[in-house]
């Protein structure tokens, strides 16, 4: 042996050779770290001999570059190196911990035992190795063993635990990362549970996405082997297995030279595996792998304890969903054995005993209707999945073999792999909720179907059609006209109803808008008196965005449910515009004509009338006589141009009738006396009877008079010069009828059948006392009847006519009004309206609103009762004030009626006097007065308006209807605000 | 009514001569006459009618125009004024019943009886009473 010769060569021979035989590993080295020499026990230590011990540069033997650059410069800098901890690198790429002692020293023979090269610097360095790596190894172990009972004792979650192991594993072995995998051999692979990297993440990040599942077969190789051998195991060179996971192993070895791994094992069972993975030499020994495996064990123990502890709690947790749902019947389902826990609640709402049911996922399975099995099991995956509320609704069969409507709602358990385990809820039976719902959507679907007939007929025609839900107040279809007549998109209506309002002109909108709210459906059709079958008809101005006016003409008509509540608001207009324009120049092509004609006629009848009065001076009876006719023509021409006038008001119906009641004693005076000019002109008697008994009749005073005159008239111009008509008022049943009766030719019965129509001549009179328009008849007819009266005529040839008119009494109203004969115009239409509206509004709907009428006399009180009643109204009157009062009391009017000057006071005090018994919902109020000058005594001027008497019908209940209406709501709101101001 | 003075709005001559002649001949009442609203306005400023009579349809300046700018020259508000007119429907009529009028003559009338008639509006009339309803003498 070389060394052998230079000991005993070497004048140093005896100190050499204590060294060399020393049991610390001695080096020498040069000042730059070349080994000069190296004692027996430091090539053991190195695993080295002589040979590829000399000549090498000591710091290629630390494994870690900055020990030995750290030791070298200590030396450099003639500083010693006391208990140097470094980590050497043996030859089969072992690692040993050592204690180093070093210093420096000045070179003696040491240049010729190197092979005498000369040296740069006789400095050499000393350097005393203690190898410590079994010992520290052992205390590691031991202090790993006691910091891994320590985490599991006050542990109580598995991946918590592991995590915190990994986690001092790494620290105390001088590992960089540590992986958990619980094995699931059902899916044939170990999942990865927990990851722990100590220091910088980003080194390991090939590893963590690669450790993620494994595959649990040996041909994967590492960590799967794990499993297969269930023993702990060290790699240093992994190269020499052939996979690792699943892969060709170079690349693990590459960045991992040194990996542990070892089983977490409950009895013989592996549970999972725990791997720790160094990027640089880890010392690691057989001891270590032991004490490993015994960690091992004791996770193992631990998880064991850890699941035993949860599966108690789920069983609690089934306890508690039990107790809690005790109405609703009870499941209980085993994710891995599919039995399922059903509670006697869930097979009695079924209909099924404890026994007859087996506790098995099939029984479910076999219950759930057909239709709805793969919606619940879709829904059941849902929820597993993503963890989101289950719930669903299905039928199940019950044992006479219906089916009942269930609401299911469950809850999972997952285990800590997040797996689900179990799921656990109730049964809820929905079976008539259910029917309610179905009855519902049929009856929606029914709809729909009609609405898209609707829909298809309403594209196509040039009417605006649209439908609105009552429930939303929404449009919730228009048709294409909307948008040419209104300039606005449907869809912009279908955003905001007040695209349809916004257009319609500030004089029309609030009535519209009213209108559509359904509340004044009776004041509609009393504005437009063209209503027919079911809803109202509308009037109204838009203006469009070019600033044009546009009559639009509207019927609207709801849909009503099966309870009766409007379902939906049908609504049809077009464009009526044209004919607005029509009719606006008929009425003043009338009014021109009118006028034009009057205006030279004035003059005619103005110069006829001074020549005939012998103001412009004496004419010959023989120009008297024609002059005479000219201006009996010019007469005879001016009543014409009245009575067509009255014709087309009537026609049009723009005659207005004011109601009251009249003596017929006065009314027949007043007429006898406007004529009796005529009738001495004529030569022809007037007498007149009444045998009405004081009995008054109701009607309108002026058109009244003009009827009777047109008929003495008539009467007058056919009687024979020295005879006499004769009129008598008698009762007739309950009312008053008026007959004139002459002397004149008769009328053929042929002819008195059209006697009343337009433009009839009674052309087989003689033709010198012809002189009628032909009109006056026509329009007493009309007339008569606008008043409810009747007319008629009875005559034979030779023996004079009689003319009658029956015309109602205050009797005849008290009659009908017990014996319920007069009711509301349209009952039916009525009720479906009132009940629609007093429904939301909460009321009970059988009631009609009830009006107080306070009016002292008899015949007004019964003209605007029978008003009031027929339009479909309760009423209840009261004489005077302290009347009013009691009622008042009693019971909240929705409206009143008040005359102002009462036997016992003021009206207006009795009006405030309600206004502050229901301060809190004031009652609107109408008052019947001769002037509005008392408008300042009350309290609450927008909640009152006034009507001068004579009234007209028309008036009183356009106001009765309005008031009655939501706008009585909005008014009070006005009206607190002002107060609020005052 | 002795001197009484009567001032005749309307545009047609014919009838400004007949109405003259039925007022003087009749009632020796002195009868002016303007042939619109303007015509008339311009006689006020210098004369004091006791008396007007005032027809409705009237080119520059209509008969109601004229009633409320009458009204408004200085002591003219206590002199009766009576529309004489052959715009007599109802719509019409109803827009009378607001003015500071002693009533309404409608067209074409019995010029034997035109005296009687005015002579009763104006009896009827008093310039405080605005809130009296406008007589309508037919």
């Amino acid at each position: 042996m070389s060394d052998q010769s230079n000991k005993h060569s070497n004048t140093n021979a005896l100190a050499l050779d204590f060294l060399e035989d020393a049991p610390i590993p001695l080096l020498q080295t040069d000042d730059k770290g070349i080994i000069k020499r190296a004692n027996q026990a430091a090539l053991v230590l190195l695993q080295r001999d002589n040979a590829t011990i000399l000549g090498q540069n000591i710091a290629q033997f630390f494994a870690r570059t900055a020990q030995s650059e750290q030791a070298l410069a200590l030396l450099q800098a003639d500083s010693i190196l006391k208990e140097f901890a470094a980590v050497f690198k043996t030859s089969d790429s072992s690692l040993r911990y050592v204690i180093i002692d070093g210093n420096s020293s000045i070179s003696s023979s040491l240049s010729t035992a190197a092979g005498g090269e000369n040296q740069a610097s006789d400095k050499q360095f000393n350097f005393f190795v203690r190898d410590i790596t079994e010992s520290w190894l052992k205390q590691s172990q031991s202090n790993a063993q006691f910091d891994i009972t320590k985490v599991l004792i006050g542990s109580t979650a598995i991946v918590d635990a592991l995590e915190q192991i990994c986690s001092t594993l790494c620290t105390l072995l001088k590992f960089d990362i540590g992986i958990v995998w619980r094995i699931d051999e059902r899916a044939n692979r170990m999942a990865r549970l927990v990851h722990k990297v100590i220091g910088e993440t980003s080194k390991h990040e090939y590893l963590i996405a690669r450790s993620v599942n494994v595959p649990l077969s040996v041909a994967a190789g590492f960590p799967a082997s794990i499993w297969f051998n269930g023993k702990g195991r060290v790699y240093t060179d992994m190269e020499q297995y052939e996979t690792c996971f699943n892969e060709p192993a170079s690349r693990m070895t590459k960045s991992y030279p040194a990996v542990a791994a070892f089983p977490i094992c409950i009895g013989n069972r592996i549970w999972g595996v725990i791997s720790l993975l160094s990027t640089s030499a880890a010392p690691i020994s057989d001891e270590l792998v032991a004490t490993l495996e015994s960690i091992g064990y004791q996770i193992g123990n631990f998880v064991d304890r850890i699941e035993a502890n949860e599966a108690y709690l789920k069983s609690q947790e089934r306890y508690y969903v039990a107790i809690t749902g005790s109405n609703d019947g009870i499941w209980d389902w085993d994710l891995v054995t599919n039995e399922v826990f059903y509670s006697p609640r869930y097979k009695s709402q079924l209909g099924f005993e404890e026994s007859e049911l087996a506790n098995h996922f099939d029984t479910f399975r076999t219950l759930c209707h057909p239709e709805d099995y793969q919606q619940v099991m879709d829904k059941v995956q849902k929820h597993i999945d993503t963890k989101q509320a289950y719930e669903a609704e299905m039928r199940l069969r019950t044992k006479s073999g219906d089916y009942k409507w269930i609401c299911a709602r469950g809850q999972a358990i997952w285990n800590s792999q997040g797996r689900a385990i179990r799921m656990a809820g109730s049964h809820r039976d929905i079976t008539e909720l259910k029917a309610a719902e179905i009855t519902r959507h049929e009856y929606e679907k029914r709809l729909l179907e009609s609405e898209s007939m609707f829909r298809q007929l309403a594209e196509n025609i040039r009417e605006v059609f649209w439908i609105i839900s009552a429930r939303t107040d929404e449009f919730i279809y228009a048709s294409p006209a909307f948008e040419e007549l209104w300039l606005e998109g449907c869809d912009q209506l279908y955003k905001n109803k007040e695209v349809f309002f916004n257009a319609i002109i500030a004089e029309d909108r609030p009535r519209i808008r009213r209108a559509l709210q359904g509340l004044v459906l009776a004041s509609e059709r009393q504005d437009s008196q063209r209503q027919d079958g079911q809803g109202f008809e509308l009037e109204f101005r838009i203006e469009t965005k070019e600033n044009e006016i546009r009559w639009i003409w509207a019927r609207i008509f709801p849909v009503l449910d099966k309870s009766g509540a409007c379902e939906r608001l049908y609504g049809i207009a077009h464009d009526i515009t044209e004919k607005k324009e029509v009719e606006r120049r008929v009425s003043e092509f009338y009014s021109t004509v009118s006028h034009e004609l009057r205006t030279p006629l004035t003059s005619i009848r103005a110069a006829l009338g001074l020549i005939e009065g012998g103001i412009t001076g004496e004419i010959g009876p023989e120009t008297m006589e024609y002059v005479s006719i000219a201006r009996d023509n010019s007469d005879r021409l001016i009543r014409l141009i009245n009575d067509i006038l009255d014709i087309r008001r009537l026609e049009a119906n723009k005659l207005e009738m004011k109601i009251e009641n009249i003596a017929p004693q006065e009314l027949i005076e007043k007429t006898i006396d406007s004529l009796r000019a005529f009738a001495e002109e004529q030569g022809v008697a007037i007498t007149f009877v009444n045998k009405t008994q004081g009995r008054d009749i109701i009607g309108d005073k002026d058109r009244l008079v003009q009827v009777l005159t047109n008929l003495i008239s008539n009467a007058l111009k056919y009687t024979p010069r020295g005879k006499s008509v004769a009129i008598i008022a008698s009762n007739h049943d309950v009312n008053v009828k008026i007959s004139v009766i002459d002397q004149g030719p008769g009328i053929a019965e042929e002819h008195l059948q059209g006697l009343f129509g337009l433009f009839q001549q009674l052309s087989c009179v003689e033709n010198e006392v012809n002189t009628g328009s032909g009109l006056g008849l026509a329009i007493s007819k009309a007339l008569v009847e606008k008043l409810g009266g009747i007319i008629g005529a009875e005559s034979k040839v030779g023996d004079g006519a009689i003319f009658w008119i029956e015309i109602p009494s205050l009797e005849t109203l008290e009659n009908q009004l017990e014996s319920g004969a007069i009711k509301a115009d349209e009952p039916n239409r009525e009720n479906n309206f009132t009940t629609d509206e007093q429904t939301r509004g909460g009321e009970d709907h059988c009631d009609p609103p009830l009006v107080l009428l306070m009016e002292d006399s008899d015949s007004i009180a019964l003209i605007l009762k029978t008003l009031i009643t027929r339009k479909g109204y309760a009423c209840m009157r009261a004489a005077n004030i302290a009347e009013a009062r009691l009622l008042a009391e009693g019971q909240r009017p929705a409206l009143l009626f008040a005359d102002i000057n009462l036997p016992d006071g003021n009206g207006l005090d009795f009006v405030n006097w309600l206004h502050e018994k229901y301060a809190d919902d004031p009652i609107p109020v109408i008052v019947l007065s001769g002037s509005e000058a008392n408008i300042g005594r009350v309290l609450h001027p927008q909640l009152v308006d006034w009507i001068k008497k004579p009234f007209a019908n028309d008036e009183i209940l356009h106001l009765l209807n309005s008031r009655t209406s939501k706008k009585t709501s909005e008014n009070i709101s006005k009206d607190t605000a002002i107060k609020n101001q005052s | 009514m002795e001197n009484f003075s009567v001032l005749l709005v309307d545009d047609n001559a014919d009838l400004r001569k007949l109405v003259s002649k039925i007022l003087t001949a009749l009632c020796q009442w002195r009868v002016d006459t303007a042939d619109s609203g303007i015509e008339a306005l311009s006689y006020l400023q210098e004369h004091r009618p006791d008396l007007i009579l005032m027809d409705v349809s009237m080119p520059q300046m209509d008969g109601l125009t004229a009633i409320g700018e009458i009204k408004k020259v200085k002591n003219c508000r206590a002199i009766p004024i009576i529309l004489i007119t052959a715009r007599v429907q109802n719509h019409e009529m109803n827009q009378y019943r607001s003015l500071p009028i002693a009533g309404v003559i409608s067209k074409p009338f019995d010029p034997m009886k035109l005296p009687g008639q005015i002579k009763k509006l104006i009896e009827q009339w008093s310039p405080s009473g605005e809130n009296q309803r406008v007589a309508i003498s037919e």
